[in-house]
C-alpha cells in the first residue's frame, strides 16, 4: 500500500515548492518512511535527467522558417536587417503642415521680405528700411507677439501630433493603450524639443547686441546682390 | 513623462506600431527559446520548427493584445502552450526511442555546432534522450513537466494556465514523473 504522503508532498518537495514548515515535516517523515525515500531517489534521477537538457541551436533547415517569420512585418534582407527608422515613414501630407509652420515662424522671426522689381528679385531681412532695421529690431517682433506665435505654434503642433499619431495607428491598423501612450510620449518630447529651440532662438535674437541680425542682413545683401547680378 | 519599460516591452510596442526592425529583433531574441520549448514538446526538429513558426505568427497577430501585465516571455509561452495542444490534436506519430548505435548523429547536428562537434554531439544525444522520455507522456502531462521543470512555474500558475486546480496540476506532475521513471528504468540506466 502506498504511503499517502508520497502523492501529497513528494511532487512539491522535489521541485522545492513546500513552505518551510511543510518541508520540515516531510523531511522528518522521509527519515522513517522507506517507501517515500526510495520514491524520492528515483524521482530525483528523472529530474536530473530532464535537467541535463541544454538548449540546442536552430538547425540549418530553420532558415526558411526564420525568413517567413521575419517577413511577417514586411520584406527583410537576407541578413535579417531592414532599412527603416523605428517609426514608420510618413507621407508628405503628414509632415508638411509641421514644416510649413516652422518656415512661417522663421520668416516672422527674421521679418524676411521677398521683393520682385524691374532689376530682379531681392530677399531682405528685418524690413525694407535698412537704415532703421538695427535700431528697430526689437520693434519688429515684440516679445508678446512671439509668445502668441509660440502659443499658436503649440496649438498647431498639438493638432499635428494627434494627426501624426492617428496616421501611425491607422498604418499599423491595430494598437493598444500602452503603445499609444509611448507614441504620444515620443511625439510630445519631439514637440517640446522643437519649442525649446524656438525659444532659444528668440532669446538669442532679443537679448543679443544684434550681431545675429547683422549677420543675417549681410547674408541677405549678399544674396540680393548675387540675385541682381544674375 | 518617461516610463520605465523593459526591452521586450519596448520592442513589442515598436513592432506593434509597425517597426519591422523591432519585429526582427524580437524574433532573434526569442527564436532559440521557443524552438527548444517546441523541441521538447513535439519531440522532433521538423515539428518544432513548424510549431515555432505558428507561435511567431500567433505572437505577431496578437502583439496589440499584449498589455505588459505579465512578462513577455510568459505571454509567449502561453501561446506555445496553446499551439502545442492544437498541434497534438492534429496528431503526429510520437517519436520512437532512438537506437543511438544505428543512427547517424552527425546528420542531425545543427549547423552552428561545427566548432565543437564532440561536445555538441554528446549534448545532442542527451537532448534526444530527454525528447524520447517526454514523448512517452500525453501532451497534458508533457506540458506540466515543461512548465514545472523547464519554465519553473508554480503549481498554482500551472493550474491557472491549464484551467485546472493546483492539486490536479500536482497530481498530473506526479503521474508524469512516475511514468518517466518507469520508462527510464526500462530503457536507460539512470544515474
Amino acid at each position: 500500500m502506498q504511503c499517502p504522503e508520497t502523492a501529497r508532498c513528494l511532487p512539491a518537495y522535489i521541485v522545492d515548492e513546500l513552505v518551510p514548515s511543510e518541508r520540515e515535516t516531510f523531511e522528518a517523515h522521509l527519515l522513517g518512511c522507506g517507501e517515500c525515500s526510495a520514491e524520492l531517489a528515483s524521482f530525483e534521477g528523472v529530474k536530473n535527467a530532464l535537467h541535463a537538457w541544454s538548449d540546442a541551436p536552430l538547425p540549418a533547415s530553420a532558415a526558411a522558417h526564420r525568413e517567413r517569420v521575419r517577413a511577417l512585418a514586411g520584406p527583410v534582407s537576407s541578413r535579417g536587417t531592414v532599412n527603416e527608422s523605428r517609426w514608420p515613414t510618413l507621407n508628405w501630407w503628414q509632415w508638411a503642415p509641421s514644416a510649413i509652420s516652422f518656415v512661417l515662424l522663421a520668416i516672422l522671426l527674421v521679418d524676411a521680405r521677398f521683393l520682385a522689381t524691374d532689376d530682379g528679385f531681392s530677399l531682405s531681412f528685418g524690413g525694407q528700411d535698412n537704415a532703421n532695421k538695427t535700431a528697430g529690431a526689437e520693434e519688429m517682433i515684440s516679445r508678446e507677439e512671439v509668445q502668441q506665435l509660440i502659443i499658436r505654434l503649440e496649438q498647431r503642433q498639438d493638432q499635428n501630433t494627434i494627426a501624426l499619431m492617428q496616421a501611425v495607428l491607422s498604418q499599423t491598423r491595430e494598437s493598444n493603450e500602452a503603445s499609444f501612450q509611448q507614441l504620444f510620449a515620443f511625439f510630445e518630447q519631439q514637440r517640446l524639443n522643437d519649442l525649446e529651440q524656438v525659444r532659444a532662438s528668440y532669446d538669442q535674437l532679443a537679448n543679443s547686441d544684434f550681431e545675429t541680425l547683422r549677420s543675417l542682413q549681410q547674408l541677405a545683401s549678399y544674396v540680393s546682390f548675387n540675385e541682381s547680378v544674375r | 513623462m518617461a516610463s520605465i519599460i523593459d526591452e521586450d516591452q519596448a520592442l513589442v510596442a515598436a513592432a506593434a506600431a509597425g517597426s519591422k526592425q523591432a519585429w526582427v529583433d524580437l524574433v532573434a531574441r526569442y527564436e532559440s527559446r521557443i524552438y527548444n520549448q517546441a523541441l521538447r514538446l513535439t519531440g522532433n526538429s521538423a515539428d518544432a520548427l513548424d510549431l515555432m513558426q505558428e507561435v511567431f505568427i500567433g505572437v505577431f497577430k496578437n502583439l496589440h493584445r499584449f498589455r505588459g501585465e505579465s512578462k513577455f516571455s510568459s505571454w509567449v509561452f502561453r501561446i506555445v502552450h496553446n499551439k502545442s495542444i492544437d498541434l497534438a490534436r492534429r496528431w503526429r506519430p510520437p517519436v520512437q526511442h532512438r537506437q543511438f548505435e544505428d543512427t547517424d548523429d552527425l546528420a542531425l547536428l545543427p549547423s552552428a555546432s561545427a566548432n565543437e562537434p564532440d561536445e555538441r554531439l554528446v549534448q545532442d544525444r542527451i537532448n534526444t534522450q530527454v525528447q524520447a522520455l517526454l514523448a512517452e507522456l500525453p501532451i497534458e502531462q508533457r506540458l506540466v513537466v515543461e512548465l514545472k521543470i523547464f519554465q519553473s512555474q508554480t503549481f498554482e500558475e500551472i493550474g491557472v494556465l491549464q484551467d485546472i486546480s493546483e492539486n490536479t496540476a500536482k497530481t498530473r506532475f506526479y503521474s508524469a514523473l512516475k511514468k518517466l521513471k518507469n520508462v527510464s528504468e526500462k530503457n536507460y540506466a539512470m544515474p
